[in-house]
């Protein structure tokens, strides 16, 4: 069977507002259940972008991703957010976590289906909302200690895993850094988020993200009360300064002082390379836990042209990959190398990178194993998760999706989107700009 | 432009499947087995037994992904992007993971996406798992006690003030409790099947399952994992065969089962289809014509299907079973779900360019006997002699995830068994959908 074209045809998503688990009020988009604001997206770009083109009927199949399924986020296998976007019964559905990579996995399976010619039109989202109902923790919660960590289980793997790590993405990271002690300093960490912040205001400042962003009605910040129009992100610090940013408290905690098994550096040693006791990750080298939903349209050629639409971008190779648990961050690179394999590309033919930025340490491990030190004006080059935001299984697509406008706007080819998932993995995608 | 590549299922193996019970727990003799344990020892009995014992070299680290499937993730049923159970099951770091939810199809779905990303080249050796535990992570409702791990949207949609509100449309009650489906479709197809033919379809299911069992035809699938016995989980048992296959069941016995289904007109769904007069004219019942004779047991247990490529096949000695030629999935009209397995052989049997008739045995899910009779009306099979010949999910138990794999091991036996070529696999899924799979027989 031949392998058939596929291609991006529409990208949508909401603002990306900051959750408050603890203080619900105050997170604008709190109040709206992850179902409901996939929908409206959905909604949006059916009845207003593609009217009279596309039909929700004509689409084959719909993936939506998440990080759990608890509470809000039962699907039903897909069909309750199918069915509030307004797609007919016969529409199939299904719903997929692989964490982080949650979103772009839907994507991926959207394109193994087409080119396979099981499909000619998929939707895949990703949505996430951690004020309404609070992801826990991402661990089972179970009544009583899972068997991979009761000690003398014959399935127990804690001793391997570090569950307590590997469940705590701050902790990987630390870890991550500490692998990384000889490399990058606390600082080239702080300054990296700084870019992050500085390139998200300026692409919000020229417009960049209106294109993708639908508005939503949400309230104003700590009055659920009194409705706001919300258009832009929220986690965006317009202001943020290297000297703002140095001395936030360390929220995790250091190999040394039991923040994970078997540590990487004596405490004199951490002490020596870091010049502190803390734990490197702040809030300012991390990115904030988010609400929102991104969602991608893929094509067949043979739909497109029936639809009349224009391809945002063609997807050339997916990759997966996993890794160690305690260092997650680390996923995205063999996830890129997979797809840098399929694609029959190298590096140096990759004109623009999206490299999800969980943490900071974790954008500059990808790009230091990349061997892309001397690429960064090519790097997140609108910004990266540290200031837009991490609606967890919504970044996928949002950075598939603003790859693909970035390529347009710089009028380059190939771009190259990855990211890490918390237990230890990473997905990427290779897209390229048909009009290049 | 690039071709896409062969896909073979290698090899199988499942966990007996236990009759779950979230109202008496220790009733089930897997009730302190969680559902991940399940998957990882699945996938355990396949990398140090039966591998080993087939002469393959194949080892944890040359699986490309583990796929796991389940219609509830909720509760201990997270598994961290599919990590935990492949964890369990001592699978180095560098195998990826997904997990899956498509309802009752989610263990068929691993398989699709297995299918697709070895077709496209991206994986070699795939491990699918399906699994689900009704005992310790229940369904919404069960037994009329309502067993909430998650808050599905049902205000939200119900609420006629709410502007989501789309109960009109989807008749969640209906859409959402199977047996009513059920009750909906037996309504809709009343010209084409009455409670009898029901019954009776239930009773050789019940026949075949037996006669299976006591010919041991399940012990080559099934592996032998730790559960208890006589209602006390002190009394640790090896479990090596499936607990629902009640011996002795007679067409009396199961016609005189009490109703778990309202009709239509007695308001069981939205816009009956037929008035209380037909009804009682055509079914001689006032009542639900759904029992529990009718209607596939709750079941506990996991199932695995290796499936590889033509490269992996050569590299590690792994002989095939079967070749997978083609997949199908579609949607339906949730309130009857059942109807969802047409549809999807329909496509299924398009993309491997083959007619109903080409097909030499089918194995069709037997959530309800009006589904799977509903299903061979439709796509003209001649299920006396062609479908579930060795019993289906009414006698054997449905974990309904674990299923979808189980159909398709026990349909590639069985063309090696008849020395038959071709055989589909297909399901209805709770929510409105259904899935398929084509395979064939290489000998």
């Amino acid at each position: 069977m031949k392998i058939r074209d596929v291609y991006i045809t529409d990208y949508i998503r909401t603002p990306f507002s900051r959750s408050r688990p603890r203080e619900p009020p105050r997170d604008v988009l709190g109040n709206l259940r992850p179902d409901e604001m996939t929908a409206l997206t959905i909604n949006e770009m059916f009845d207003n972008r593609l009217k009279d083109k596309v039909k929700p009927e004509d689409v084959d199949e719909f993936y939506i991703g998440a990080t759990h399924f608890n509470f809000e986020y039962v699907t039903f296998g897909g069909r309750y957010p199918l069915f509030l976007s307004k797609f007919p019964p016969k529409v199939s559905s299904v719903a997929l976590d692989r964490q982080c990579g949650s979103g772009m996995t839907c994507a991926s399976l959207g394109y193994n289906n087409i080119a396979l010619g099981y499909s000619d039109i998929v939707i895949a989202s990703g949505q996430n909302n951690a004020t309404i109902s609070r992801n826990p923790n991402r661990r089972p919660t179970t009544r009583e200690i899972p068997p991979a960590m009761k000690p003398g289980h014959e399935l127990f793997v804690d001793d391997v895993v570090d569950f307590r790590c590997s469940y705590s993405m701050l902790q990987t990271a630390q870890k991550l850094h500490e692998m990384n002690a000889d490399v990058f300093s606390k600082e080239d960490n702080d300054r990296f988020s700084v870019r992050s912040h500085k390139l998200a205001a300026k692409a919000q400042e020229d417009g960049f993200f209106k294109d993708e962003i639908v508005p939503i009605m949400g309230h104003r910040e700590g009055d659920e009360d009194e409705p706001m129009l919300i258009e832009y992100d929220t986690s965006v610090r317009k202001n943020a300064t290297y000297e703002g940013t140095k001395d936030l408290r360390g929220l995790s905690t250091p190999g040394w002082a039991g923040g994970y098994y078997r540590p990487l550096m004596t405490k004199e040693e951490y002490v020596e390379t870091f010049g502190t006791e803390q734990g490197l990750i702040t809030a300012g080298n991390s990115c904030p836990t988010n609400a929102g939903t991104a969602t991608l349209m893929l094509m067949s050629e043979e739909a497109m042209k029936k639809y009349d639409l224009d391809p945002l971008a063609r997807i050339i190779s997916n990759g997966f990959g996993a890794v160690d648990p305690t260092v997650m961050g680390r996923g995205p690179v063999p996830a890129s190398w997979m797809a840098l394999k399929h694609a029959g590309l190298t590096t140096d033919d990759i004109d623009c990178w999206e490299i999800n930025e969980a943490f900071a340490i974790v954008g500059l491990n990808w790009i230091h194993e990349m061997g892309l030190d001397d690429r960064m004006d090519d790097i997140n080059i609108k910004g990266g998760a540290i200031a837009i935001g991490h609606p967890i299984a919504a970044t996928g697509p949002r950075i598939v999706g603003t790859l693909a406008r970035i390529l347009k706007e710089r009028k380059q080819k190939y771009g190259l989107a990855t990211m890490c998932c918390g237990g230890g993995q990473g997905t990427a995608m290779i897209i390229e700009n048909t009009d290049a | 432009m690039k071709e896409s590549k062969d896909v073979y299922l290698v090899d199988h193996v499942r966990t007996p499947f236990s009759r779950a019970n979230p109202l008496d727990p220790d009733d089930d003799v897997f009730s302190k087995k969680q559902g991940l344990e399940f998957v990882a020892h699945v996938l355990i009995d396949m990398f140090d037994n039966r591998i080993p014992n087939s002469g393959s070299s194949l080892k944890r680290e040359d699986v490309s992904e583990v796929l796991v499937g389940s219609a509830l993730l909720q509760h201990e049923h997270g598994t961290f992007g599919g990590r935990i159970p492949i964890f369990m099951a001592k699978f180095p770091f560098h195998v990826p993971a997904t997990v899956f939810d498509r309802q009752d199809g989610s263990g068929m779905t691993t398989l699709h996406v297995g299918f697709a990303n070895i077709s496209m080249g991206y994986s070699d050796v795939v491990a699918s798992v399906g699994f689900d535990q009704f005992t310790r992570v229940p369904l919404h409702t069960y037994g009329g006690k309502v067993t909430v791990y998650g808050i599905p949207p049902d205000k939200f949609m119900l609420d006629p003030e709410n502007k989501w509100y789309n109960d009109d449309l989807y008749d969640w009650k209906t859409s959402r409790l199977l047996y009513q489906a059920a009750q909906k479709l037996a309504e809709e197809e009343a010209d084409n099947i009455s409670k009898d033919d029901m019954d009776e379809f239930s009773i050789r299911s019940y026949n075949l399952a037996e006669k299976s069992l006591e010919n041991g035809y399940f012990k080559e699938e099934i592996m032998s994992l730790k559960g208890h016995e006589g209602g006390n989980p002190e009394n640790e048992i090896e479990i090596r065969a499936d607990q629902s296959i009640n011996k002795g069941v007679t067409l009396e016995s199961i016609a005189k089962m009490p109703s778990i289904s309202t009709p239509g007109w007695a308001g069981g769904y939205k816009n009956p289809v037929i008035s209380k007069d037909a009804y009682v004219t055509r079914f001689g019942t006032e009542e639900g014509i759904i029992t529990a004779g009718n209607s596939s047991p709750l079941s506990d247990g996991a199932s695995l299907c290796l499936l590889a490529s033509k490269n992996a096949l050569d590299e590690y000695k792994l002989k095939p079973i079967s070749k997978i030629i083609s997949i199908g999935y579609a949607g339906v009209d949730p309130t009857v779900q059942g109807r969802g397995i047409v549809p999807a052989a329909q496509m299924a049997l398009k993309h491997a360019n083959l007619k109903s008739e080409d097909i030499d045995f089918w194995e069709i899910n037997e959530s309800f006997s009006v589904v799977a009779i509903n299903a061979a009306n439709k796509l003209g099979i001649d299920w006396e002699n062609k479908m579930n010949i060795h019993g289906g999910a009414l006698a054997i138990g449905n974990p309904i995830s674990a299923t979808g794999l189980r159909i398709t091991t026990t349909l590639a036996r069985i063309l090696k068994e008849k020395n038959a070529k071709y055989g589909l696999a297909a399901m209805s899924c709770g929510g409105g959908q259904g899935t398929a799979v084509v395979i064939e027989n290489l000998d």
